[in-house]
């Protein structure tokens, strides 16, 4: 998927290109944005089990497993983990309440170890999640083939642009390229 | 060059033709067994020859490229502007083909800067300086500013663009030269940076020149972790005195402008971070406020 991205932040604001992949079980995405000229300035892959990624050019990847010795929250994270909730099934064993609506919401246990999420459903689609890790909490917006992510410092704005079936991804696909 | 290769190879083939009648020597000496042993080294004896074969090639290649570009340098040493039509193709492991963009850019050698003007797929402005990187969007009224840590990454574009004799031998080691399919006059040229900082920005760069005048077609960098930009370039055209107009943006006055300082990139602190398989304690960056 190619989607237009607007970035509003205290860490990184601008206009880019962003690319993803995602699979919906096991859950893996992979995140690139890119600028208008060269390659990925920030590059994260998100599993249930880990957020690990780069940006600006770091040969250094930050990587976090949910443990009490993780890094702490930046926009890798918040990207990792909000696109794995885009991506992953909301299966029984992660709900944990609901609330009768409107808006319905489900309350569940994250994708991500130490994360809650409050999800809006309206009809069978998740409108809108309210994503909280910590002492900090997101909330993340899906209309058609626009998105909005707003979190303290931090506003994005998306728009799909391309989307295409990828049934034959590699595996390798979900892990970062290591630095040669 | 191509009588080196030759000797390369002839050398090689001679040396793996030895071992069978010195192995015929030690059979009439020692026994079937020995000989047996020695008829073993037969393949290694011709796998020696392809091997040394191949790097003599390498080397006649690198040579072809050091000469090419030599000469390109040459017939370029007035030229203070370049000018031309662009595509970029961007490859990344996440698409199954790369992400295009087109339109004009304009290179001035001194001071150091280059302007692409984007019309597809969304009409934009990059300026690139030895000090900055920008892009205005004129549909959005908005202009990114983003600070860099250093001069790398413009220095290698500008090397790519215009070398010289200087930056080629302080900066880069000839790696290949090779033949451009389908294109009998085209040779792209492989540079790997020797500079720790430079090898931070890119693992290689590719020059692709025509043989005829030799004229730049293309350039491109590999990022460290493995990200390829090739820029193609047609209707090129060089001046000896810079049109300082094209490397300015003339942004209007309701323009939002936001400057961002880029940090410098970190370094792995073992080998497993490298290939994002360890945890680190780093702090996320922190980029300048907005104007």
């Amino acid at each position: 998927m190619q989607l237009e991205v607007e970035i509003e932040g205290d860490a990184l604001s601008g206009t880019f290109i962003g690319v993803l992949v995602a699979r919906a079980a096991p859950p893996a995405v992979r995140f690139q944005l890119l600028p208008d000229f060269g390659t990925a300035i920030l590059d994260v892959v998100a599993t249930p089990s880990e957020v690990t990624g780069t940006w600006h050019g770091d040969a250094a990847a930050q990587t976090w497993r949910g443990g009490d010795d993780d890094p702490p929250l930046s926009p890798l994270l918040l990207f990792g983990i909000t696109l794995l909730e885009q991506h992953a099934a909301i299966t029984r064993e992660r709900v944990r309440g609901s609330e009768r609506g409107p808006p319905h919401k489900l309350h569940l246990r994250g994708c991500f170890p130490a994360t809650e999420v409050v999800a809006e459903v309206k009809g069978n689609d998740v409108a809108a999640r309210e994503i909280r890790r910590g002492y900090v909490t997101w909330r993340a917006c899906t209309h058609g083939d626009r998105g909005t992510v707003d979190a303290p410092g931090f506003a994005l704005r998306a728009r799909v642009i391309e989307r295409e079936a990828a049934n034959d991804l590699d595996a390798g696909v979900f892990r970062l390229s290591p630095v040669r | 060059m191509a009588a080196h290769a030759f000797d390369g190879v002839f050398a090689c083939l001679l040396a793996s033709m030895l071992i069978v009648p010195v192995g015929a020597l030690v059979r009439a000496a020692r026994g079937v067994r020995a000989y047996r042993a020695s008829m073993r080294l037969a393949p290694l004896g011709l796998l020696t020859a392809l091997t040394c074969g191949l790097a003599a090639a390498q080397d006649q290649g690198a040579a072809e490229g050091q000469a090419l570009l030599a000469r390109m340098i040459d017939a370029q040493r007035k030229v203070e502007q370049m000018t031309a039509d662009y595509v970029q193709y961007r490859s990344s492991p996440l698409t199954k083909k790369p992400l295009t963009s087109k339109g004009t850019l304009a290179f001035r050698r001194a001071p150091g800067c280059v302007v692409f003007r984007v019309t597809e797929p969304r009409a934009s402005v990059i300026r690139l300086d030895t000090a900055h990187y920008e892009v205005w969007h004129p549909d959005k009224a908005r202009l990114e500013r983003f600070v860099l840590p250093s001069d790398e990454m413009p220095r290698l574009l500008f090397d790519a663009l215009a070398p010289t004799t200087t930056s080629l031998e302080k900066g880069f080691v000839v790696e290949s030269c090779t033949a451009v399919a389908d294109a009998a006059t085209r040779r792209e040229i492989t540079l790997v940076p020797t500079g720790v900082k430079t090898k931070r920005v890119a693992a290689k760069i590719t020059i692709t020149l025509d043989t005829e005048g030799p004229r730049l077609c293309a350039f491109g960098y590999r990022d460290p972790r493995g990200g390829d930009v090739r820029v193609e370039l047609n209707e090129l055209k060089l001046t000896e005195k810079a049109d300082d107009k094209l490397f300015a943006l003339d942004v209007p006055k309701e323009t939002k402008v936001t400057v961002q300082q880029i940090p410098l990139p970190k370094e792995p602190a073992t080998k497993e971070e490298a290939g994002a398989s360890e945890p680190t304690k780093a702090s996320p960056p922190k980029a300048g406020g907005k104007q």
